[in-house]
């Protein structure tokens, strides 16, 4: 359905989380009706250990999506804590290794603020910016790497502008200077190609909700993790072989593992589709004044387009744009006016990073979709536009 | 307005959305283009500028139009200002207090900075006029 009639909401958020599959709702719920199945999957009786199979089944299937071993991947609340864990964890490890880390100036707050906590605690943070692409000029990280370098933290694919980081050169460098490297792949795992036999990243993070699974679950796949190499950040049980500890979450853990099992056969349609999508959305911005791209054309995840139209306040836009769901900027920061600090990486000003504005796809986002969303987007600029004050001199 | 407004936001009030929406008193619904005083308060760059153009004899304001870019505190401002400032005797408008905007709109404290805008505004409009009348 097209054009101004359209009286229900339309989602185009999917960076910020993908709407969780009927299949893994479907499974969730089985598993939370299914009255033998309930046990603490850490109780050792026949109960707690059929719950422990279901875990280790879904383990199984989220480390095949990333060819890893099931052995290197342990469950957290989401890419939030496996950043955390994989950060924090790791430096205050190996600290002995240096106290030098890298990192990018573009990366999530999930990570930068990590770094910031680590910098009080008398590390020192290199934070290397991007070009006005978004995209980090391997150069700089060549150059950045010292003797006491222990660890370099960049992502896969930023969640603001889709810029798609070469995380295998990245790696090689890291592993050829004995530096770990860690990817925070929230926004790449399930939706584009992942090896880790092919890739040597030492770690991972993984988010569930952004791969059509259900939120506040997530993984840190740590290469090689039976030679402990990171500090747990919570204490108080052995789960997760000591480095995340507390009780399992049985069902959502379920619904990750199937949504993994679901990305393994989708990924490739749904790249497709994101393909299709985008070029479809640029075709028909194609022509139109004063709307640029904000991030990289080539090595842009092309579910997440995000778009400025200068002259045009953002806050407002989005207002007009209701029941249009799209977004400023990351979610995490999206209540805070303070402008997206990605943005202001790649060289923009206050008031073009103002004017700017996140689609990202889902695999339900349709062509149809996305040409209601630019009429309405087309059609609120122009009326944002159209009261433009005139005859200043500023 | 869009239905969708009508929902309760955790952000704006429904009587921000309300005005946000309306845009009764837009220069480019309902232009003014001659004979008129104009004032500007703002700055581009900070994507938050104010253009009002008004109409006045020597008793009042006949009609009052805004221009702006802004968010949507700014622009829901200028609609509750313009409407309480048209058909206004000039003698009232000290009586317009931007300030009673921060409780009405609910404009969060980081935001202040709009009422400087507003009452710039007011400012310049009453200066303007007591000059017109003396």
């Amino acid at each position: 359905m097209s054009g101004n009639n359209r009286t229900r909401k339309l989602y185009m958020d999917g960076a910020a989380t993908m709407p969780t599959d009927p299949e893994v709702i479907e499974s969730m719920l089985a598993c939370l009706n299914n009255k033998e199945l309930f046990a603490n999957p850490s109780s050792v009786h026949i109960s707690g250990r059929d719950a422990m199979q279901k875990i280790e089944k879904a383990r199984d299937q989220i480390s095949t999506l990333i060819n890893a071993n099931k052995e290197d991947l342990i469950f957290t609340s989401g890419a939030t804590e496996s950043n955390n864990l994989a950060i924090i964890g790791s430096a205050k490890f190996r600290a002995d290794h240096g106290k030098h880390l890298i990192t990018m100036t573009t990366e999530h707050k999930a990570v930068s603020g990590p770094f910031d906590y680590l910098e009080e605690e008398g590390f020192e943070v290199t934070r290397l910016r991007p070009g006005t692409d978004g995209l980090l000029d391997i150069r700089q990280l060549k150059k950045a790497i010292r003797e006491d370098t222990q660890l370099v933290s960049i992502m896969h694919i930023n969640n603001e502008i889709g810029a798609i980081q070469n995380i295998s050169e990245i790696a090689s460098i890291c592993k050829d200077q004995d530096v770990l490297f860690h990817c925070d792949a929230a926004q790449s795992v399930g939706k584009i190609s992942i090896d880790l036999i092919e890739l040597p990243i030492d770690l991972l993070s993984i988010s569930a909700h952004k791969f059509y699974g259900p939120q506040g679950i997530g993984a840190l796949f740590i290469r090689e993790a039976h030679k402990v190499k990171l500090l747990p950040i919570t204490h108080g049980g052995e789960q997760e072989m000591w480095v995340r500890p507390g009780t399992l979450p049985l069902h959502q853990i379920i619904g990750f593992g199937v949504a993994a099992k679901l990305a393994m056969t989708r990924m490739r349609e749904d790249l497709l589709l994101m393909k299709d999508l985008s070029n479809h959305f640029f075709e028909k911005i194609r022509g139109l004044p004063d709307i640029f791209l904000n991030g990289p054309d080539k090595s842009r995840y092309p579910g997440i387009i995000n778009i400025r139209a200068p002259g045009v306040n953002g806050e407002s836009l989005l207002l007009l744009l209701e029941p249009l769901c799209v977004a400023q900027g990351s979610a995490c920061n999206s209540r805070n006016s303070e402008p997206s600090f990605v943005l202001r990486e790649l060289g923009l000003n206050d008031h073009e990073i103002q004017s700017s504005v996140r689609f990202s796809f889902t695999r339900n986002t349709t062509r149809d979709d996305v040409d209601f969303a630019l009429e309405k987007y087309i059609s609120a600029v122009n009326q944002l536009k159209k009261n433009y004050p005139s005859n200043t001199n500023e | 307005m869009n239905d969708f407004y009508k929902k309760k936001h955790d952000v704006y009030s429904l009587y921000l959305i309300e005005l946000f929406a309306r845009s009764d008193y837009s220069d480019a619904e309902d232009p003014i283009t001659t004979n008129h005083y104009e004032t500007f308060a703002g700055d581009i760059n900070d994507n938050s500028f104010i253009q009002i153009k008004y109409i006045a004899d020597e008793k009042s304001i006949k009609k009052i139009r805004y221009r702006v870019i802004g968010c949507p505190y700014l622009m829901a401002s200028l609609e509750w200002l313009c409407e309480n400032l048209e058909d206004k005797y000039i003698n009232d408008i000290e009586k317009i207090t931007p300030i009673d905007l921060m409780e009405i709109l609910k404009i969060p404290s980081d935001r202040r900075s709009i009422i400087l805008l507003l009452e710039d505004v007011v400012n310049d409009i009453r200066l303007q006029l007591i000059k017109k009348t003396t």
